[in-house]
């Protein structure tokens, strides 16, 4: 154990942040710098037969005005995606569409102005002649007989179908099952809503041909490649620099390639001015990548004495009206490969059909395709419970897998690196005090009060993921990290990660991991993201990977550092390498047993530097970088206990007490680790109790504004009991296991896990989310209340 | 978006009847129109303006009258564009005699796109009964006053 790691040091980050310092995307201003606004399709599906921009163009203070054709005839390539399943029908996306819009939201036209307010003023001087279509909306709706075409070539509405499991064990154990328990699930779609609305700038310096990009992105590496290989050819990647600045949250919205993207440099070359634009929020809500939104058939095999012996899902993904950057993977490979959760299920069968309706596209959203498989497992699991009169703890650890069988083979395709299920739902209850718990509600319920326990256990795959597997599953790139450490000659140094921060705290957590394995004072490290001119490459943040990939990739840069310190200090010292001792502590080297003549960190960097005395073959200087690929996944797990009580009068739920338990492996700041739980409990306690997207027939979105969508709020909330159980990943030298979804997968179906206990007396046994006390109500008074 | 209103008026119904086959006063009657131009016989151009707090829409429209029974009432349909979205609907006018007054309901339902769908959708209906009522104290004060008799 080092001074740092495990340590609650404090976010260097927060200064800026709360001072309202930050450097985001919106606060850039550049001389000469001129506005952009976009025209948002007000029809879910129509075809554009003309476009008039002529009263724009004439309006004072516009530069210009751009169709989807300019933009095509200027040589900028289709939308691409990046995660293909095999037969993946892939439909056409341009950043500006030229010929139909297939979505509320769908841009089709670019101003270029003065200023913000003129490029605004003109959008509504463009004359669209549009021909209203019948649109579709719907998951499985979507594919039915007669139903409008979304792209005319991609039939029935089907992108792709994916499949994974042991079709003939799963049909075996349903034959030989005592129980069989069916749910029909509907998991609603979901509007990410991250605090910072997106943002782009360009800047085309003529001169140089150098194009600058700043935008809100949780991976501006694989953006400059996107752009400079795929959609804008014409800025070759050594001539092109995306910034990535300080990012006000992106629950994966921000991971994806999006159009404006393109537009603000294509644009910025062509009127020889920097530009920008920022999303209002009424285009958050239409025009970033949404989440969730399934259609699951789902049932549950399970023998007389309470062993899960199958599972078996049949589940419809809508994609939305064109396939976003990473879509197809996350109804499928992301989340049939959970469906075997904390248990032992020897039959598991998932299938996917993933569809296109005209809504917004749909991709990763915090969780990304686990919440969706963990919601329906462990509301099968409650239900059998209940179907078998088992206590929910009991049932779940009778299928728990135990710890002496990890690494553990599950039958959808995942080795599960480590895990003590059994130690942490022991930790819930205790913490909890279900016995007390379930005895109070006992009482409440002689009162008439309804009061509900949900549990949940779940486990999800983080630290996404080794390159060649996510190869295999259909990523076009690697999934491996890079880190660079820079020693400069009096012993500070700055550290390059290709990892993005855009609320995870990794200017503080990588300088801990740094300072850790060099033995010098945190405050001495800087960590650097988010700009590809400095940082060599990178793939980003998402899919709980950052310390896991990243972290890891730093401290292999970091070992490079020292065993080039090691090797000078024992020329220095004259002694040889195999008995220099490099002291954790302080960074001081020395020859084992003569610590008086120790060098210091500094002092190493400085003759690193001054290169008067190296070792033979040695070069001067010192900065390392490594490229680390992980050889499995990090599987971090949970168990949340939660008591609601629903009002009998307004069917409001209030939740009562939320005791969660993570286990995330090593943990290098318990305080980040804490924060990054406590946020994601919330935002699937959104999930569970208020958010909706919702689509009306002709495909307009109803909930476009935070007057009809409703976030989580601190007043609907409790205080969140955490804590945490330690089970080190054998996958990584740290030990550590994702964090930053594991709040979100387990607190959506523990929250309506508490209010289907709560409704026991009124014959219910599954209600989909949102639980509106609306829906509560309706339940309460059709039910013989 | 569903409307529903019903007036009673106390005027008798062939002179209500009239009037409601007036533009102006149609133009009146009508949730949001500005102003309404014959363009030929139970055809008509309209400008309609739906506001609800911040949020405006504004669309020319087609108004045309069908289904023609005197005294007793007519259906009308609606179709807007406008740059924010379109607007379309249709509904029935329906006049009763009762008790020596005119009884006028109004039943109409309509669907709009664009920003008044996200943002104000759940605030129209409460927005076009408001304006409808205001519509109709205006319609009978004048009635009262004779101008359209």
């Amino acid at each position: 154990m080092g001074n740092y790691i495990g340590k609650n040091e404090k976010r260097v980050e927060d200064p800026r942040f709360i001072q309202g310092k930050g450097r985001y995307v919106a606060n850039l201003s550049l001389p000469d710098m001129a506005y952009v606004a976009i025209l948002r399709s007000p029809h879910a599906h129509a075809k554009i037969n003309s476009i008039n921009t002529d009263a724009a163009k004439a309006m004072d203070g516009v530069i210009d005005v751009f169709v989807g054709q300019d933009l095509i005839d200027g040589g900028v390539g289709q939308m691409p995606v990046i995660w293909q399943l095999p037969e993946n029908k892939v439909p056409v996306r341009w950043p500006l569409t030229p010929d139909k819009v297939r979505h509320v939201g769908d841009s089709v036209a670019a101003v270029v102005a003065e200023d913000a307010y003129i490029a605004r003023d003109a959008l509504d001087l463009i004359k669209v002649d549009y021909e209203i279509l019948p649109a579709t909306t719907g998951a499985e709706a979507t594919t039915g007989d007669g139903k409008p075409l979304v792209h005319d070539e991609i039939e029935n509405n089907i992108s792709y179908t994916w499949g994974l499991g042991d079709k003939d064990a799963c049909d075996k154990a349903f034959e030989e099952a005592d129980h069989v328990i069916e749910v029909d699930i509907e998991n609603q779609r979901l509007i990410p809503n991250a605090m910072e609305p997106r943002a782009c700038a360009a800047q085309w310096t003529a001169s140089t041909e150098e194009m600058t990009v700043w935008t809100t992105s949780q991976n501006p590496h694989i953006i400059r490649f996107g752009l400079s290989a795929v959609t804008l050819p014409e800025i070759p990647e050594h001539k092109l620099r995306v910034i990535s600045p300080d990012v006000g949250g992106g629950f994966g919205s921000k991971i994806f390639h999006y159009p404006e993207e393109i537009i603000l440099p294509w644009v910025a070359k062509r009127v020889n001015r920097p530009v920008k634009w920022v999303a209002t929020r009424s285009e958050s809500f239409m025009t970033d990548s949404q989440g969730r939104d399934h259609v699951q058939h789902c049932k549950m095999a399970v023998t007389k004495d309470g062993t899960i012996t199958g599972l078996h899902v049949e589940l419809y993904a809508d994609m939305g009206a064109y396939l976003s950057s990473i879509a197809p993977l996350i109804p499928t490979v992301i989340c049939i490969t959970l469906f075997s959760g904390l248990y032992k299920i020897p039959g598991i069968w998932g299938h996917t059909t993933g569809t296109l309706t005209n809504t917004v596209p749909v991709d990763a959203y915090r969780g990304a395709g686990r919440p969706e498989a963990s919601f329906l497992l462990e509301r099968l699991v409650d239900m059998a419970a209940k179907e078998l009169g088992m206590d929910p703890i009991e049932f779940r650890r009778k299928n728990f897998i135990p710890k002496d069988e990890f690494p553990y083979q599950t039958p959808v395709a995942f080795l599960y690196d480590s895990g003590d299920y059994h130690a942490m739902m022991d930790k819930a209850e205790e913490n909890a005090g279900y016995a007390e718990m379930r005895k109070n509600q006992e009482d409440a319920r002689k009162e008439g009060r309804l009061v509900g326990i949900g549990v949940c256990g779940a486990v999800e795959a983080s630290g996404y993921g080794p390159a060649a597997t996510v190869g295999a599953l259909g990523f076009y790139g690697g999934m491996w990290e890079h880190g660079a450490i820079r020693v400069h000659p009096t012993g500070r140094v700055t550290a390059f990660t290709g990892s993005h921060s855009h609320g995870q705290g990794h200017e503080t957590t990588f300088a801990q991991i740094i300072a850790d394995k060099l033995g010098i004072d945190v405050a001495d490290v800087d960590v650097v993201h988010g700009d590809t001119d400095l940082v060599t490459q990178g793939m980003g943040t998402y899919g709980s990977r950052s310390a896991a990939v990243g972290g890891e990739a730093l401290v292999n840069a970091a070992t490079e550092i020292r065993n080039k310190l090691v090797e000078l200090a024992a020329h220095l010292l004259e002694a040889s390498v195999d008995d220099i001792v490099y002291d954790d502590e302080n960074g001081k080297v020395y020859v084992k047993g003569v610590e008086d003549k120790a060098k210091t960190f500094g002092e190493l960097a400085f003759a690193a530097y001054s290169g008067h005395s190296l070792p033979e073959g040695m070069d001067p200087g010192l900065e390392e970088a490594a490229y680390y690929n992980p050889g499995n996944f990090t599987f971090p797990c949970s168990a949340h206990i939660v008591q609601v009580e629903v009002d009998k009068d307004t069917g409001e739920t209030t939740i009562q007490r939320y005791v969660a338990i993570e286990d995330c492996g090593n943990v290098i700041n318990p305080m980040i680790v804490e924060g990054q739980i406590l946020g994601g409990i919330v935002q699937g306690i959104g999930q569970a109790l208020f958010e909706h997207g919702i689509y009306d027939e002709s495909g307009q979105l109803v909930t476009g504004s935070m007057l009809d969508y409703t976030m989580p709020r601190a007043d609907n909330l409790p205080m969140i009991e955490s804590d945490r159980t330690e089970t080190p990943s054998p996958s990584n030298s740290l030990g550590v296991k994702g964090v930053g979804e594991m709040g979100t997968i387990s607190s959506t179906p523990a929250v309506v896990n508490a209010v289907v206990d709560a409704l026991t007396d009124y014959d219910v046994t599954h209600i989909d989310m949102p639980l509106t006390s609306e829906k509560i109500w309706n339940i309460i008074n059709s039910n013989g209340g | 978006m569903k409307l529903e209103r019903e007036y009673c008026i106390d005027q008798p119904i062939d002179l209500v009847w009239d009037s409601i086959l007036n533009p102006d006063l149609l133009a009146e009657i009508l949730p949001g129109c500005k102003s309404l131009t014959a363009l030929s016989d139970n055809h008509y151009k309209a400008e309609i303006e739906i506001k609800v707090g911040p949020v405006k829409g504004a669309y020319t429209s087609e108004l045309t009258i069908s289904d023609i029974r005197p005294p007793s009432g007519y259906h009308f349909e609606v179709r807007g564009i406008g740059t924010k979205g379109h607007m379309s609907g249709g509904g029935d006018i329906a006049l009763t005699e009762k008790d020596g007054l005119t009884v006028l309901s109004f039943c109409a339902e309509g669907n709009v796109s664009g920003i008044l769908a996200r943002v104000g959708q759940r605030l129209i209906e409460a927005a076009g009964k408001k304006l409808m009522d205001q519509g109709f104290n205006n319609f009978q004060e004048k009635m009262a006053e004779g101008a359209y008799a």
